[in-house]
């Protein structure tokens, strides 16, 4: 399938079209026949004033939407991704820039045609290991999590001015999918590090901002407790009430938000209770997935519900698995760590892959930063900044291919280097947006995601 | 099951803890080469080959004890020391070896007679064990340190600053306004109008009460033309009740204030309340700030003159004891330490904006915090013990966390003083028969002989359990301070008080050179009381930190208050004054806040009321292209920001207009009768806080908070967040609010309510009710225009109302509305040793009902005034 959209016309009406589309199907079909013509006019022509109508990117998007598995903490890419012989060679010794280096303890094999080395704390995710497109020169500012955490999102860890994340500039830039779902849902984000500014609109509008669920998909009030025609009326009432005081003076700014969120809210009543319902799912993509109860299995439930949100169109989802910050108790930590992220992320690939999404839909895996390839204490590795990988899949990227390379030890990035401002720029890039172009004027100046810097690395591009 | 395990979770079963020895011995000189030789040629091989499998960090640590660290060895796990250094007669790992008591060592094997020998002289010798290198990265950051100390603003002594002269005369009103003026005339800047009157009401009574104003008094407000109308209001507003419930909850906010301990295991603090409840009544009777800290770190030490006064002290030590805890440790001394650590977090960021608690494994990156610092302080909290009602431990059910010894007694009611007499032989005759049980149950627990059937069908070592449970929860009941009387969570000096190791990279069991307790040296204060070595230093610490000469405790609480009357902090980053932080916006006038601050007694109500009286803080909040190009966050105040209602406004607001808000303090909350027994997010007693939350008519305060289980109403709108401080709520616009504002029952109600409410008046006609709805819910007259649509609305919901309920009426069959059955409390997973992960601790659907109306009027109504709760100028302020 290409991303081509004269080619997508002609091929057959799949069940992903039919969720896409159901916010003019019978959920708005049966409104406009309660509510009369005039009111559903009305209701629509709100709609066609959506800030959230899709928009055409700046040139050929490559993908047209993100799934960000987000390792919180900073996963240990020495004992996953990074095999590195001198490493091993020469654990005990002293290393490069101070400190004793010390090799995994895990096992690395070479997997696939490309025959990457993955270490045995990923079986699941190694198959699979010819989809990817390594990013292995990244590197960023603040040895920090709060700072780094913030800077992955938004561009910038500057405690004076929170800036918007990168989900919330996708919106502002491309609009969403499906006008019935948020187009940019976080789930299970942490409250530390950065909090609601990970997923926060800063001084974009409000609306733009991302939803947050938690990672048992339960979201209240979700049933109207009217019926609807009824509840329209008083969504219209309450409407003209926002309308008014935004027209006053000294109006707070969020007030269009709050109204776009009243559109939003009234919509997802019909589409999202049975989206994140997983349960409907069958018992072989349960078992796939490794679905559980309790906090084991919830990236697996994370993982399941950011393909059915972004199958029905969500333009950027994140999904968290946090506790990767191995200062002690680094071998027992990445075991279980690896344990409850290897198999879920096998496995929406493998879904992605099967339903035909990983043709539109760019799936990221990263940290803030990466972990040293020496020791902390007697099981443990402090943060890493100036070398670390990162892993792409789908929409957009070349497949087993590798940008980017650190040193012998894994220390620093010296071949493909990328700052985070590289990384937004290509991630931008990839969706059809050019980070120059995407500005948002405030405080009388043009912002953007990626401050000044940021350069598209287009040898990755498919 | 092996036999070694098995003895364990007997164990655990039981609850044999005994209290973790945290003295710790330095180790011997290591000079004595042959010494630490013999150690790693004989001794070490032997610890790694016979019981690293089950006692080791990398392992399993089983029963608490960890042998591949000198002072895990000595500490012990839960049955005492395994090695006393210089006495193999008390060390237990020689009497587990030689394997003539009950502990058998390794299980399945024995050590040969030349092994045994080996570990005998090797402890007999002092238990030589190679030190740990503590890294001197002082080095390092020294300069770079000092330099910090010298030049960043936030650690200078507070500068006496002059009021500075302004171009415009006639604009200011105080001083505080004058300091304001100079920076926006330096920008080219003028402030905005003043706000309208009615906006000004409203804005400073939810401010200084968290409830809207009355009809009332906006009306009496708006017709009073005085010069001090406003003060008056002020005045009336700082005296009431609900001052305190709203100031209160700010500083809760800073405390992390929760019910529970929140982490992998969320187990209850049932008497966290009487902490918020000091809380409240401290900002009521306007405790002076420097007394609030003294009482919060070392009431326990302080003066008492009364049996009240001395309950009050012990309560407010509830501040050190409340804070999110995992219970869910083998190691008694990581819990032991990682509460410390919580305290230092909790103390550093909340009374100076520093986060301190960085320096715990490493000199803090960027703030002037080296760790010899951070042990200092540590010292203190080492001296001091932990009354949370809790013990840490790895797995475990029912009470198995809880330690009622860990609990603070306070002055029981006069009737109940009658002590009995025969008390003291009851108890010790049940703590023989609990014994006895104990002892009955182990010896068949897992045997064959436990397996059998007894005459009742069950097995026997079930029986013996029951039995042994049974008496263990009468004895509790003699010995439970909290089935005696009123209790406290806090804290109180530990039996030994002193100074202690650092701990290399923050690793509980490594051992550096002992830090002399002390303050931190980033501020420095002249004149501060040095520690007493007889206490454990809480007292000096909370002196130094109010000490005249510490600039840096009353600049943070100046501008916690300031962001709460201004929507933004002088310095933004409340809780980071640090070189991450922001840097003021107005130096001098933090200065000038701090400095008469303390001068005036550190009064919280003086401040808030100097600050309110000033044309800054009752400026209009429009904003003009001219302002905004040139300060567009508006740090330098040229409007009144407008902001959302903090979540509790909004729900006690909603209460409020609907007539159903009680302002009592509620009685009946479910978790005051907790138990501490761990808490599924999903479970019986979650459910029952969500349904007790969802009906409350009484201010938010006073919603129970265990952690993780957080009323709807108040999570929906950025609730704070419980696990850390937190000076700075966030603000989020997302459509989950929405859906809240439209479908839940909680808003329902009091949409219901109000509309009843406007019914009821008999002598109104609709046109008037409309009015005296705007007039109770957003504080303004309806207008013209406003009026119309909600008449027109009225009458066309109804109609249509109409239809609709008839036409579900005629529906056949008749389908009762229906309800969203909660799933059934899912079975806590049986065993001895529960794996916190396998525990399901997804939240639970609250049960949703459905609120039917049947009369199309009454849902017209309801309709309307619900709207008008879900309008944003019902949760904006201007």
């Amino acid at each position: 399938m290409s991303t081509d959209p004269q080619k997508q016309v002609s091929r057959p009406i799949s069940r992903r079209d039919v969720l896409k589309s159901s916010s003019a199907g019978f959920g708005y079909l049966a409104l406009a026949g309660l509510l009369g013509q005039q009111q559903a006019s009305q209701a629509q022509s709100a709609r066609a004033r959506s800030p959230l109508e899709p928009r055409a990117p700046h040139f050929r998007a490559r993908a047209k939407r993100i799934i960000f598995l987000l390792m919180e903490g900073a996963i240990s890419q020495m004992d996953t991704f990074e095999y590195k012989p001198a490493l091993q060679r020469n654990d005990g010794r002293p290393g490069p820039g101070g400190g004793t280096l010390v090799g995994s303890k895990f096992q690395f094999s070479r997997h696939g045609q490309t025959g990457v080395a993955i270490s045995e704390l990923m079986p699941n995710i190694a198959r699979h290991v010819d989809k990817f497109c390594f990013l292995r020169g990244l590197h960023t500012d603040t040895p920090a999590h709060p700072q780094a955490v913030m800077q992955l999102h938004t561009g910038a860890a500057n405690a004076t001015l929170v800036r918007p994340s990168m989900g919330a500039w996708l919106l502002y830039g491309l609009g969403t999918e499906n006008q019935d779902l948020p187009g940019y849902i976080t789930v299970n984000p942490s409250p530390n590090f950065g909090g609601a500014a990970n997923y926060g609109s800063a001084f974009l509008p409000a609306h733009f901002q991302g939803t947050r669920i938690n990672d048992t998909g339960y979201m209240p009030n979700l049933r109207a407790q009217t019926e609807r025609s009824l509840q329209r009326r008083q969504l219209d009432l309450i409407q003209g009430m926002n309308r008014d005081l935004q027209a006053a003076p000294g109006a707070p700014a969020e007030i269009d938000g709050v109204i776009q969120s009243y559109e939003l809210a009234f919509r997802m009543q019909d589409r999202v209770p049975e989206l994140l319902d997983i349960s409907r799912e069958p018992q072989h993509v349960l078992d796939a997935y490794g679905v559980k109860p309790g906090p084991a299995g919830s990236f697996a439930r994370q993982c399941l519900m950011a393909r059915r949100l972004s199958e029905a169109g969500v333009r950027f989802v994140e999904i968290n698995q946090g506790g990767w910050d191995h200062h002690t108790g680094l071998h027992q930590g990445m075991i279980r760590g690896c344990e409850a992220v290897d198999k879920p992320t096998a496995a929406l690939l493998a879904d992605l892959e099967q339903r035909g999404l990983l043709e539109d839909t760019l799936v990221l895996f990263g940290s803030e930063f990466g972990r040293m390839p020496t020791a902390q204490g007697v099981d443990g590795r402090d943060h890493n900044i100036t070398g670390y990988p990162m892993i792409l899949a789908g929409a957009g990227v070349k497949k087993g291919y590798s940008y980017g390379a650190t040193d012998e030890y894994g220390l620093h990035a010296v071949e493909g280097r990328m700052h985070t401002s590289d990384l937004h720029a290509t991630l931008l890039a990839l969706l059809g947006l050019d980070h120059k172009e995407l500005t948002y004027r405030y405080a009388g100046r043009d912002f953007r995601l990626t401050d000044v810097s940021g350069n598209v690395v287009q040898e990755i591009f498919a | 099951m092996n036999p070694n395990q098995k003895r364990v979770a007997i164990f655990l079963l039981a609850g044999w803890i005994l209290s973790p020895q945290l003295a710790v011995a330095q180790p011997p000189a290591v000079d004595d080469a042959a010494r630490l030789e013999f150690f790693e040629r004989k001794v070490r091989p032997i610890l790694a080959n016979n019981c690293y499998n089950c006692h080791s960090a990398n392992n399993k640590s089983l029963g608490g004890l960890r042998v591949d660290d000198r002072n895990g060895l000595i500490q012990g796990g839960k049955r005492g020391s395994a090695v006393v250094p210089g006495d193999p007669e008390k060390s237990l790992l020689l009497q587990a070896v030689h394997q003539t008591g009950k502990l058998k060592m390794p299980p399945n094997n024995k050590l040969t007679d030349g092994e045994i020998a080996d570990l005998t002289h090797w402890i007999k010798s002092g238990a030589a064990w190679p030190k740990v290198e503590a890294p001197n990265t002082s080095d390092r950051y020294r300069a770079k340190y000092e330099k910090l100390r010298k030049e960043h603003w936030a650690w200078q002594p507070l500068q006496k600053v002059q009021v500075p002269t302004v171009k415009d005369n006639s604009w200011a009103r105080t001083e505080i306004d004058r300091f304001v003026l100079a920076k926006l005339e330096d920008k080219g800047l003028t402030p905005v109008k003043d706000s309208e009157r009615a906006a000004l009401i409203r804005r400073v009574t939810f401010d200084l009460t968290g409830l809207p104003p009355t009809p009332e008094a906006t009306e009496a407000f708006l017709a009073d033309q005085l010069p001090n109308a406003l003060e008056k209001v002020v005045d009336r507003l700082l005296a009431s009740p609900a001052y305190g419930e709203r100031w209160g909850r700010h500083w809760l906010d800073v405390a992390r204030y929760g019910e529970s301990t929140g982490s992998s295991r969320n187990l209850p603090y049932p008497q966290a309340w009487r902490y918020r409840d000091y809380v409240i009544d401290s900002f009521n009777r306007d405790k002076p700030y420097d007394k609030l800290i003294h009482e919060q770190l070392a009431g326990d030490l302080l003066p008492a003159a009364s049996d009240k006064e001395r309950d009050e002290n012990l309560i407010a030590t509830g501040f050190l004891a409340i804070g999110v805890k995992d219970v869910n440790q083998r190691f008694p001394i990581r819990f032991f330490m990682d509460n410390i650590d919580e305290q230092i977090d909790t103390v550093t960021r909340s009374f100076l904006a520093l986060t301190a608690s960085c320096a715990r494994c490493h000199d803090h990156k960027f703030d002037p915090v080296p760790t010899t610092d951070y042990y200092a302080l540590a010292g203190i909290f080492h001296s001091t013990e932990h009354c949370s009602g809790l013990r840490s431990m790895m797995g475990g059910g029912g009470l198995a966390y809880y330690d009622s010894s860990k609990l603070l007694r306070l002055t029981p009611p006069a009737k109940d003083t009658k002590v009995d007499p025969t008390l003291p032989e009851k108890i010790n005759q049940l703590t023989k028969a609990v014994e006895a049980a104990r002892e009955d149950f182990a010896a068949i627990f897992g045997t064959d002989k436990g397996k059998e059937k007894g005459p009742d069908g069950r097995p026997l070592q079930m029986v013996a359990r029951l039995k042994m449970q049974k008496l263990q929860l009468e004895l509790n009941a003699l010995t439970d301070p909290s089935l005696q009387g009123p209790v406290a969570l806090g804290i109180r000096d530990a039996k030994k008080v002193g100074d202690i190791e650092l701990r290399v990279r923050g690793e509980a069991e490594k051992l550096g050179p002992v830090v002399p307790r002390g303050f931190l040296s980033v501020i420095n204060v002249p004149g501060a009381k040095p520690i007493n070595p007889a206490q454990s230093g809480r007292l000096e610490l909370a002196q130094w930190l109010t000490h005249p000469n510490n600039p840096v405790t009353s600049r943070v609480i100046v501008n916690r208050v300031w962001k709460h009357l201004f929507g933004q902090g002088i310095v933004s980053t409340v809780d980071n004054f640090g070189i991450n932080g922001d840097v003021p916006s107005h130096p001098e006038l933090l200065d000038y806040l701090a400095t008469n601050f303390v001068r005036d007694g550190w009064s919280n109500k003086r401040l808030i009321r100097t600050v309110v009286l000033t044309r800054a803080y009752q400026l209009g909040s429009e904003a003009t292209p001219a302002h905004t190009a040139k300060d567009p966050a508006n740090r330098l105040v040229w409007r009144h920001n407008p902001r959302r209602l903090d979540a509790e406004e909004i729900r006690d607001a909603a209460l409020a207009v609907s007539g159903n808000l009680d302002f009592r303090k509620p009685e009946n909350v479910p978790s005051k009768d907790f138990k501490v027994i761990e808490l599924r997010n999903n479970g019986p007693d979650a459910q029952r806080l969500h349904d007790y939350a969802q009906k409350s008519i009484h201010r938010s305060i006073y919603l129970p908070l265990l952690r993780g289980i957080t009323p709807r109403s108040l999570e929906v709108f950025d609730f704070a967040e419980q696990g850390m401080v937190t000076g700075n709520r966030e603000t989020t616009t997302v459509p989950t609010q929405a859906l809240y504002l439209l479908n839940d029952t909680f808003v329902q109600r009091q949409g219901l309510a109000l509309a009843e409410r406007l019914l009821k008046r008999s002598e109104m006609d609709d046109k008037e009710r409309i009015e005296f709805a705007y007039q109770l819910a957003l504080g303004r007259d309806a207008t013209a225009k406003e009026l119309e649509r909600a008449k027109a609305y009225l009458s066309q919901y109804e109609a249509d109302a109409r239809k609709v309920f008839s036409k579900i009426a005629n529906q056949k069959p008749a389908t009762p509305p229906k309800t969203v059955e909660a799933p059934a409390p899912k079975k806590q997973p049986g065993g001895i040793v529960v794996n916190p992960d396998d525990v399901d601790t997804s939240d639970i659907p609250v049960q949703e009902e459905k609120i039917g109306l049947t009369d199309p009027r009454v849902a017209a109504w309801a309709s309307f005034t619900q709207a008008i709760l879900g309008s944003a100028e019902f949760r904006y302020l201007r």
